[in-house]
């Protein structure tokens, strides 16, 4: 009972969750059997399950401020790109060696900027993943909940700011690649990044983050911490009367959901092979706040249920019916909005009932 | 916040442990007020909700607010639990506290507990959760890390529990209370607090006649361990447990005395009552 | 006042009386248009030595030349080896001419009239000829123009007579300023001198340029220095505030754009309280029908192709209008009061309203033309144009912000949509149909994006992606201007419009979106309920 807990309240959901993740932890390292095998996976699904978790990932980490403490960002696209380029920088240095990156030489630039400094080591690399999302996120978090900002102005706000920043990476000058971003990466650590074993390795490694996020969220959530979350969403005001600091509850959650986005970017990056200013398009936040409704709202286990679910619809879509992707994730939006409040899970919930 | 902490060194009132937090005892009562409200007025643009009202509340008394709508109790509570400040005029809690100056997190911590008119429990959380919402002392976000309660809220609790009659409905969500019942839960809520003064603003509206009852009982008990601000309309509800009684109107103190010399009063049966 | 009106009378009075010497003798073969040519099929039909007696004593109208001029800059005319006279519009639509009827069968033999580069000097000297003798000061305002940019064909003689010759003080003044040019070029200091002090009240860049360079050379007169020095700076000051008079009006450009798209939203989010994420896509529907009747007013209506906008402000309007609706009632009704959720779903709209047209009508930009009584401006200076279709568009903006006005608080509608406004219940109390109002309000406010993609689809391009340029803007106009009432927007709409415009020339157009965004986001953060606000208690 209690070990199953770790997973869900009611044991038959633990279980099925369990053994979905052990499934997740296992599948890439049937990257590494022979190609004839029967349970072969090729790099291309080994990429794709990788970059899927990695949006799972980020799912979770909205739905922590979205479903538990009411805060809706149509901005964090902007952290899951800023831990992927933290990491790109030293995937960047990884291929360029000694020298330059070459959009530098190309832009005849002859020593890299004071920002680029360090990011040849591994470790300052990662702690630059979790550094910038966090310091970001607390700067805006602190000033924007300090002025009672709430509702539908933060969303367009959070809106607004990933948009500047895309703007802002777009320019050549900035550093970062300007619009063709970075790609090209080689290795890390000196490994082959398109080796078998790398990929298998990133791609497992994706996965227990996962996993490891949704059981830590969980464990928060029942803390004391989860309730006041909740009570924010339902009435902050109310909370403030009762002598609450709200504003250190919204903003500690806040900066973690940022990190956990840029560490999900972070891992997304190597799998992708590129990253660009585009995952800071205004359209790519939204996409995610739609994950996390189709799925349910503050459940933890939804949005990643979504996330899967929709990405899973859309690469299918992408390559069989492109023109017609856009319209069913517009419909989609529609049909959760409207008929799903609860989301996936709220099926499930409706199913149980009657069936008890 | 220091130096309303030095203030409350000074004046000998005490500092609980957690450095930095301003407990429910250290309002300084030792001039038996516990509440100053001088010569407050409150504009909103061009319209003056409150007139230049003065207004003392004795530590441990059960005052009670009456007046017309519009009078102005609401915007007082507004004005002494931070969420309004005051045009001109000063308001003091105890010696020490100077609410003009505080938020309302700050306010609720110095020990000002506030009921409101709707039952503003949190609908979706069980009546335990609520309780536990409002039960630690120590609010800040390193604490609600961890699980367990301190002893004393732990006591507290279940002594509030009793209080309020609602230890049967633990588990039951607190939206699918009775109007009566969210009343109570709430006032259980503001009790967690511990505060020193509590405010009651239309405790009774809505509420069945054995729930006022049961209200105006809950009322005289709270009365021996707080000081008491209640705001009614219903007069029998107030004959139960009204010592001193203010009457409001249009923003300034139109009488104040027992409800017996109050409603005997020309201006007010005019104002209020109505003949 | 009247002194000038007189003046200008005895000037066309004189002009009747006195013929001005025209330097090139008159050739004495005379072409007259034959009853059923007009002068320019007669050109076009004509040898060299026909086409330059034409143009120097051209038989027609001004009007005409003026038109024969445009088509060649254009590169619109054509014609065949049987002499006919043919017009390509667009690169791709072949009329006939005069009789402007489309042509489905192009003739195979068909080449361009093309001039060499004398009969090029010929057309602008015949046109500036021609312009001379007209007793409208304007045309020879004009003609002084085109013989400015042709200076080296010019004789100093000629342009002595005529400056002698001329009476209106304006054609005068610019007559001096020719004469002064060319006295620049003389070896004689006291002429050279004289004709610096006179250039110094020039407003054109070529001058400006021209004395600079003089300037870089060493100069031995240092009377000559000086005065050049004084013109450099007098010009200069000229040009920078006609640049600075160009940059105000490209800013109350930008603003009277910004305007006509926030004013619907306006209406949704101000007034409604809704958050209408496909607002933008309905501007670009607007412009998509003012595309759509263009193309069929081209094919069924070809010579009445300049009016179709009379047809498409009303469609731009309607088809908007019918389509926000349409979204009320499905999407955001039932989503009433969850403005989140109505965020969210109203997004799914507009990424479906921007599928289907690129499905409909091509993921590239569509083509816009511009009608002819738009195209051109107000040359103020040289370095000054006002292009006519913006001051079009400011109209309009002021127009339908008038009207808005009007319907607001002059109608019952109006009356309506006020009170549902402030205290929806109260409203239904006295017998408003709310859900009514709030439709049809609300179809208001769509209607007014598809007037404002009418005007875009005018100056800008006209692509499936034109809405999500300015939804940001338009929430951004909205938010700051204050909800509840227009005003606001017109004030925030105005500033955000100018400094926009004044922060791209600095900056670059990346770089101020960002200043502005953060410069908004600050704003909201001191002033929440943004410039004006609906008066009392806030309800939180």
């Amino acid at each position: 009972m209690k070990i199953t807990s770790v997973f869900a309240d009611k044991p038959y959901s633990a279980v099925a969750i369990a053994i979905c993740f052990g499934v997740l932890l296992l599948l890439p390292w049937l990257h590494l059997l022979s190609p004839d095998s029967a349970f072969y996976l090729s790099a291309y699904w080994i990429t794709l399950i990788g970059k899927i978790m990695c949006l799972a990932l980020v799912a979770l980490a909205l739905d922590l401020v979205w479903g538990y403490a009411g805060i809706l960002s149509l901005g964090h696209g902007l952290y899951f790109a800023l831990g992927g380029y933290a990491f790109g920088m030293y995937l960047m240095r990884q291929s360029a060696g000694e020298g330059l990156p070459d959009f530098m030489r190309f832009l005849s630039w002859t020593e890299l900027p004071w920002y680029w400094v360090g990011t040849e080591h591994f470790a300052w690399a990662l702690a630059l993943v979790v550094l910038v999302p966090g310091l970001i996120a607390f700067i805006f978090g602190f000033f924007a909940f300090r002025s009672k900002i709430k509702g539908v102005y933060f969303s367009i706000i959070t809106q607004a700011m990933t948009f500047a920043a895309a703007l802002l990476f777009f320019r050549n000058e900035t550093g970062f690649g300007g619009n063709n971003g970075f790609t090209g990466f080689k290795t890390i650590l000196g490994f082959d990044i398109t080796s078998a074993s790398m990929r298998a390795t990133l791609c497992f490694i994706t996965a227990l983050v996962l996993m490891l996020c949704f059981i830590g969220l969980r464990q928060l959530m029942n803390r004391p911490y989860g309730r006041v979350l909740g009570a924010i969403r339902d009435s902050e005001n109310r909370l403030q009367y009762l002598g609450y600091r709200t504003l250190w509850y919204k903003l500690s959650a806040w900066v973690l959901s940022a990190v956990i986005a840029g560490i999900a970017g972070a891992l997304y990056v190597p799998q992708a092979g590129i990253i660009n200013p585009s995952e800071m398009n205004p359209v790519n936040s939204i996409e995610m706040a739609v994950w996390v409704a189709a799925g349910g709202r503050g459940t933890l286990i939804g949005p990643i249920l979504g996330a899967g679910l929709i990405n899973a619809v859309k690469t299918y879509f992408t390559v069989a019916a492109p023109e017609a992707w856009l319209l069913i994730l517009g419909a989609l939006f529609i049909v959760v909005t409207l008929f799903l409040p609860k989301g996936v899970i709220g099926i499930f919930d409706r199913f149980k009932k009657e069936g008890d | 916040m220091s130096d309303v902490l030095i203030d409350a060194a000074q004046h000998g009132g005490q500092l609980g442990e957690g450095y930095g937090r301003a407990k429910p005892q250290g309002a300084d009562f030792s001039h038996g007020i516990a509440l100053y409200l001088e010569k407050v007025s409150v504009w909103f643009d061009s319209f003056r909700a409150l007139n230049d009202l003065s207004l003392y509340i004795a530590e441990g008394e059960l005052r009670c607010i009456i007046g017309p709508n519009g009078a102005g109790k609401t915007t007082l509570m507004d004005v002494i639990t931070g969420k309004t400040r005051p045009t001109t005029g000063t308001a003091f809690f105890g010696q020490n506290y100077d609410l003009a100056k505080m938020s309302t997190e700050q306010i609720a911590e110095a020990g000002i507990g506030r009921k409101f008119q709707k039952p503003t429990v949190f609908e979706n959380f069980t009546v335990i959760e609520n309780l536990l919402l409002a039960a630690p002392s120590d609010k800040r976000v390193k604490k609600s890390l961890f699980s367990r309660l301190d002893p004393e809220a732990q006591l507290a609790l279940d002594e509030t529990l009793e209080q309020i009659r609602l230890k049967e409905f633990v588990q039951k969500p607190a939206g699918l209370l009775s109007h009566g019942q969210k009343q109570w839960l709430e006032i259980g809520m503001l009790l967690m607090q511990r505060p020193k003064l509590i405010l009651l603003d239309e405790p009774v509206a809505g509420m069945t006649d054995a729930e006022t009852e049961r209200t105006a009982e809950l009322c005289l008990e709270l009365k021996k361990n707080h000081t008491l601000v209640v705001v009614e309309h219903d007069m029998s509800f107030i004959d139960t447990i009204s010592e001193k009684v203010t009457v409001l109107a249009q923003g300034a103190i139109l009488a104040e005395g027992t409800l017996a010399e109050v409603q005997a009063k020309e201006d007010v049966i005019e104002k209020y009552l109505g003949r | 006042m009247a002194k000038h009106y007189v003046l200008a009378l005895l000037c066309i009075m004189a002009q009747l009386i006195f013929t001005p010497a025209w330097a090139e003798a008159t050739s004495t073969a005379t072409v007259t248009s034959t009853a059923s040519q007009d002068a320019i099929q007669t050109f076009v039909k004509a040898d060299f030595a026909t086409r330059r007696a034409m143009l120097n004593q051209w038989p027609a109208s001004i009007e005409q030349l003026d038109q024969l001029v445009a088509y060649i800059d254009q590169n619109e005319l054509y014609t065949d080896s049987a002499g006919n006279t043919y017009l390509l519009k667009n690169d791709d639509k072949l009329f006939s001419y005069p009789t402007q009827q489309a042509l489905e069968q192009w003739p195979a033999d068909l080449t361009q009239v093309t001039l060499v580069n004398t009969l090029r000097k010929a057309l602008n000297f015949g046109q500036a000829k021609v312009k001379l003798n007209s007793n409208e000061a304007s045309q020879r305002l004009a003609a002084v123009d085109i013989l400015e940019n042709n200076l080296g064909e010019l004789d100093l003689a000629t342009v002595k007579q005529l400056y002698v010759n001329e009476k209106n003080d304006q054609v005068k003044a610019r007559l001096a300023q020719l004469k002064a040019r060319l006295d620049f070029n003389s070896s004689d200091e006291f002429t050279k001198l004289e004709a610096v002090k006179i250039l110094a009240d020039s407003n054109r860049p070529d001058v400006f340029a021209l004395i600079t360079q003089t300037l870089e050379q060493p100069q031995q007169n240092p009377a000559l220095k000086a005065a050049l020095l004084d013109a450099q700076n007098k010009i200069k000051t000229r040009l920078q505030i006609s640049e600075w008079s160009g940059h105000v009006f490209s800013g109350l450009s930008t603003a009277s754009i910004l305007l006509l798209a926030a004013l619907g939203l306006a209406i949704t989010y101000g007034l409604l309280g809704v958050i209408n994420m496909a607002h933008g896509e309905l501007i670009m529907i607007g412009a998509y029908t003012t595309y759509v009747i263009q193309s069929f007013f081209k094919t069924h209506f070809a010579g009445l192709v300049d009016w179709y906008l009379i047809a498409a402000i009303p469609a731009a309007f309607l088809v908007s209008a019918l389509i926000g609706m349409l979204i009320e009632r499905t999407v955001i009704r039932p989503l009433y009061g969850r403005q989140l959720e109505t965020l969210l779903a109203t997004f799914g709209v507009s990424l479906i309203l921007m599928q289907l047209v690129r499905m409909v009508f091509g993921a590239q930009n569509v083509e816009v033309s511009n009608v002819s009584w738009l195209s051109g401006g107000i040359a103020v200076t040289p370095s000054l144009m006002l292009p006519y279709n913006r001051i079009a568009i400011i109209a309009f903006t002021v127009a339908v912000l008038l009207l808005l006005v009007f319907l607001l608080n002059k109608t019952r509608f109006g009356l309506f949509v006020r009170a549902v406004t402030q205290n929806r219940q109260m409203a239904r109390a006295v017998g408003i149909r709310s859900a009514r109002i709030d439709m049809m309000a609300f179809g208001l406010g769509s209607g007014l994006a598809g007037l404002a993609g009418c005007a875009l689809a005018q100056v800008g391009n006209v692509g499936p992606d034109l809405g999500q340029n300015y939804i940001i803007d338009a929430f951004l106009v909205v938010v700051v201007g204050g909800v509840g009432q227009v005003w606001g927007a017109v004030l925030a709409a105005l500033g955000l419009g100018i400094s926009g415009t004044v922060l791209e020339i600095g900056l670059g157009a990346v770089l101020a979106k960002i200043i502005l965004l953060v410069l908004v986001i600050l704003f909201i953060q001191k002033r929440p309920q943004g410039l004006f606000a609906i008066k009392g208690r806030f309800v939180e």
